[in-house]
């Protein structure tokens, strides 16, 4: 789980900021501060999202019914923003790669059912989650974390943030990633189509703009 | 100069996408059954993406070719390349490395990776993918996950010193090039001090010292790089 959740797995995380490059230019990100509020915000709607989803593919990855179609087109429903969807499977697609070479390829069901872009990123956590032998709740925290660490590291290299303070900042929010990942656990048996739907109009609109950017630092 | 290649799972197991395109066309099979991949590394203004486009301009019409550039700022070196109508520009794809062009060569190299599944699945069979790193410092060098073999440019006007001051690029990488030599009285470097550091440093690996811009020794470079791809070809 500790390899999953590390930045320094060689699955591309490091080119995506979630949202933190154009909220930066935006001004909407621009200290400690307004970076913590960014990532509770982030928590708590694709968090949430996530965390849900990546339970429900850790469920599908052990159980007995294979409905991958299924949970990723309820994924893909609630990710309003074409450039959201797409940075999620390109994101799942890697994630999914480096899972086969590092825990097996026969261990990973899913990649026969995903999509021709690849599985969205939770969708990839839950599985390979699955396949390293942990359980629905250690899925459900690597996905949730995931949605916080990502910007937390990119908002340090775009503003120059001092690195002790950002991680003190996410462990501030260790007991909500911990209640979003244990809220989500038990629905990892649940249907696909009650996966929660928690918007973020704020954050698509960044991700729009930003993929329509000539230049940018972060893929996304 | 052999070097045991400890190449990364991923090489054997492709998206299913590029899958399907990868050995469906002719020509000339490499042994491997991919194109190979050489990797062109060096500090800022060393002068890699003029390197990048003499290769292509001599080796285009010879080989297969596609190119991925690597930036600071997404796609600076691939316009420039792609302004020079030095290649077809479907054969030039910019990745983005999130503020360290070092990681995405080395340490995650997976958006190259894509980049590189991307070109071969878009055209086909390809005999030589050239990635070009971002402009980074002396350590910074591509993983053999990545590349088959790979280049390190310096330049003269970088100071005479560089080539003692080692690093991994300048004494493991495959080819040494010392860009810039028509600069060396301008900024007081010595020539020969560089090429025996050089030579010092790498134990006897290969260093050619030249200048980009005039075509001076470059026929040493092209051919370092045609033979070698040449050499891979399987005879029909």
């Amino acid at each position: 789980m500790l390899l999953l959740a590390d930045a320094r797995l060689p699955s591309g995380a490091h080119v995506h900021s979630g949202g933190i490059e154009q909220a930066v230019d935006d001004g909407v990100v621009s200290d400690l501060g307004s970076l913590s509020d960014y990532l509770v915000g982030r928590l708590l709607t694709a968090g949430v999202l996530a965390a849900h989803a990546a339970a429900l593919s850790w469920g599908l990855s052990t159980g007995p019914r294979p409905l991958w179609c299924a949970l990723d087109a309820e994924a893909s429903a609630r990710m309003l923003a074409p450039s959201v969807c797409a940075t999620s499977r390109r994101q799942g697609r890697s994630l999914l790669r480096t899972g086969h070479a590092v825990f097996g390829r026969s261990a990973l069901r899913l990649c026969a059912h995903s999509e021709r872009d690849g599985p969205h990123l939770a969708v990839a956590q839950g599985a390979v989650a699955a396949a390293a032998g942990l359980e629905a709740l250690d899925a459900a925290l690597v996905a949730a974390y995931g949605t916080v660490a990502g910007p937390a590291s990119s908002a340090i290299r775009l503003l120059g943030l001092d690195p002790v303070a950002v991680a003190a900042a996410q462990a501030r929010l260790a007991g909500e990633i911990d209640a979003v990942a244990r809220d989500a656990a038990p629905s990892a048996f649940a249907n696909p189509e009650d996966l929660p739907c928690p918007g973020s109009p704020g954050t698509d609109r960044l991700s729009e703009r930003h993929a329509a950017r000539e230049e940018r630092l972060f893929a996304s | 100069m052999h070097r045991e290649h400890v190449h990364h799972e991923m090489d054997e197991i492709h998206w299913r996408l590029s899958d399907a395109v990868r050995h469906a066309e002719g020509g000339h099979p490499l042994r491997r059954g991919r194109a190979l991949r050489l990797g062109i590394g060096g500090p800022v203004g060393s002068g890699k993406t003029a390197l990048v486009a003499d290769l292509c301009r001599a080796l285009g019409p010879k080989l297969e070719l596609a190119v991925v550039t690597n930036d600071i700022y997404t796609t600076e070196d691939a316009d420039f390349l792609r302004r020079a109508a030095v290649l077809d520009p479907d054969r030039i794809v910019a990745v983005e490395t999130g503020c360290c062009p070092h990681t995405a060569i080395r340490d995650d190299i997976t958006a190259n990776a894509d980049a590189v599944s991307l070109l071969e699945s878009r055209l086909g069979r390809l005999e030589l993918i050239v990635i070009e790193s971002g402009g980074d410092n002396l350590t910074a060098t591509f993983s053999y996950g990545l590349v088959d073999r790979q280049v390190f440019v310096v330049d003269v006007a970088g100071g005479d010193k560089v080539p003692r001051k080692g690093g991994p690029g300048v004494t493991r990488s495959d080819l040494l090039v010392v860009n810039k030599t028509d600069l060396a009285p301008l900024v007081g470097a010595d020539l020969a001090v560089m090429e025996s550091d050089a030579h010092r440093m790498r134990g006897g690996g290969p260093v050619q010292l030249v200048s980009v811009r005039n075509d001076v020794n470059m026929d040493a470079v092209r051919a370092w790089v045609f033979d070698w791809v040449a050499g891979e070809r399987v005879e029909p």
